[in-house]
């Protein structure tokens, strides 16, 4: 009987250490917690119609900039229940905040990437600081329809910025505005987070 | 002793008052009227006929009334037209919206009163939280550990067949 029994418990365990390890390691190197919670149906159904009536779908939404190599997935991303806006769950996506306005159309399209993953490897966003002034931006909308934006500049703002202070990143609307966020400075063990965020800002070019 | 009986007294009216208060909104709310009536007033506007049962019909509202709903303030008579009083109309179930009967506003007005939709719009977010770099060295160590248990269970799941034969 104890020998079954001790059969038995070295299988489960056995299978529990494949699963933490993969889980773990899906963890670390692709899928990130986003903590997104769903708004109440009609403030969701109200402010989710930002996406124009003539984009069918928005799953073959991408970003691409030549200059630092990156060609990522945009998911769509909301709030999360501390009131951020929610990142992205795979670290080589990014994610625009369905909420705001869509890209190419007058405000301040906002879309999010990480800058690296859970065992401190590149993401997404890993290089977009290099970006500059001038450098090429695009958004495909939809199969073989591309916004081109250029980028006019950049901003840092404190990670625990209040949502007054960060509003302009969000609602500026003079223009067609793109702004990509990742994070930036030093780690904050105590917030599990890095002390700033890049926000990069670009214009449509019509 | 005195004292007593009044005490008594006042507990049963008190008890017998608000019985009958009690009593008299049950049977407000429980009052029934004719098919497409809503109240004991007017017509039916599936029939026709009268809503009050009888050959000719009561137009409100009535004598000290405003609408169809409680009591008439000049002669306490139920404002409803009926022999009971009633506080919202039938197919209503609060002084909000329409009656699901006769499609009357439900608060006996000719205007309804809808609540405002209360919409809480996010407003703006705070920024992102987007990377996790700095989690590598506890990431690594619990892989480590998590690695070689799951080589270890690897390892004694693909012996296990064979110790079992």
């Amino acid at each position: 009987m104890n020998i079954i029994m001790k059969k038995n418990f070295t299988f489960i365990a056995a299978i529990l250490a494949i699963l933490v390890f993969g889980f773990v390691l899906s963890r670390s190197l692709y899928y990130f917690p986003s903590d997104e919670v769903p708004l109440p149906p009609k403030v969701a159904e109200k402010l989710v119609a930002k996406v124009p009536p003539e984009i069918k779908s928005t799953a073959e939404m991408r970003l691409v900039i030549p200059n630092i190599d990156v060609d990522a997935k945009i998911g769509e991303v909301g709030i999360t229940k501390k009131g951020n806006m929610a990142a992205p769950r795979v670290f080589r996506e990014v994610g625009w905040y369905k909420y705001g306005t869509f890209p190419g159309k007058i405000g301040s399209a906002v879309i999010a990437g990480h800058v690296d993953n859970g065992l401190a490897l590149p993401a997404v966003f890993k290089h977009l600081e290099d970006l500059e002034v001038g450098d090429d931006i695009y958004v495909q909308i939809e199969e073989g329809k591309r916004l081109h934006f250029v980028v006019i500049g950049e901003k840092v703002y404190d990670f625990d910025a209040t949502p007054e202070s960060v509003k302009e990143v969000f609602t500026e609307r003079d223009r067609k505005l793109l702004r990509l966020i990742t994070c930036t400075g030093n780690w904050l063990k105590e917030f599990r987070t890095h002390d700033k965020r890049l926000v990069i800002s670009a214009v449509l070019v019509e | 002793m005195t004292n007593k009986f009044l005490s008594l007294f006042l507990l049963i009216a008190v008890v017998v008052g608000v019985g009958s208060v009690g009593v008299q909104d049950i049977n407000a709310q429980t009052a029934s009227f004719p098919s497409g009536c809503s109240s004991a007033l007017g017509y039916s506007i599936t029939t026709g006929f009268p809503c009050n049962g009888t050959s000719t019909a009561t137009i409100g509202p009535l004598l000290g009334c405003t609408t169809a709903l409680g009591y008439s303030v000049t002669n306490g008579a139920p404002c409803s037209g009926g022999p009971t009083a009633i506080f919202w109309l039938a197919g209503c179930t609060s002084v909000q919206g329409y009656s699901t009967i006769d499609g009357k506003a439900c608060n006996g007005t000719a205007v309804a009163f809808v609540p405002p939709v209360v919409v809480i719009d996010p407003g703006t977010p705070s920024l992102p939280v987007t990377g996790a770099g700095g989690n590598a060295f506890p990431n690594l160590a619990l892989l480590l550990v998590a690695g070689v248990s799951a080589v270890l269970g690897l390892r004694y799941l693909s012996r296990r067949p064979r110790n079992e034969a």
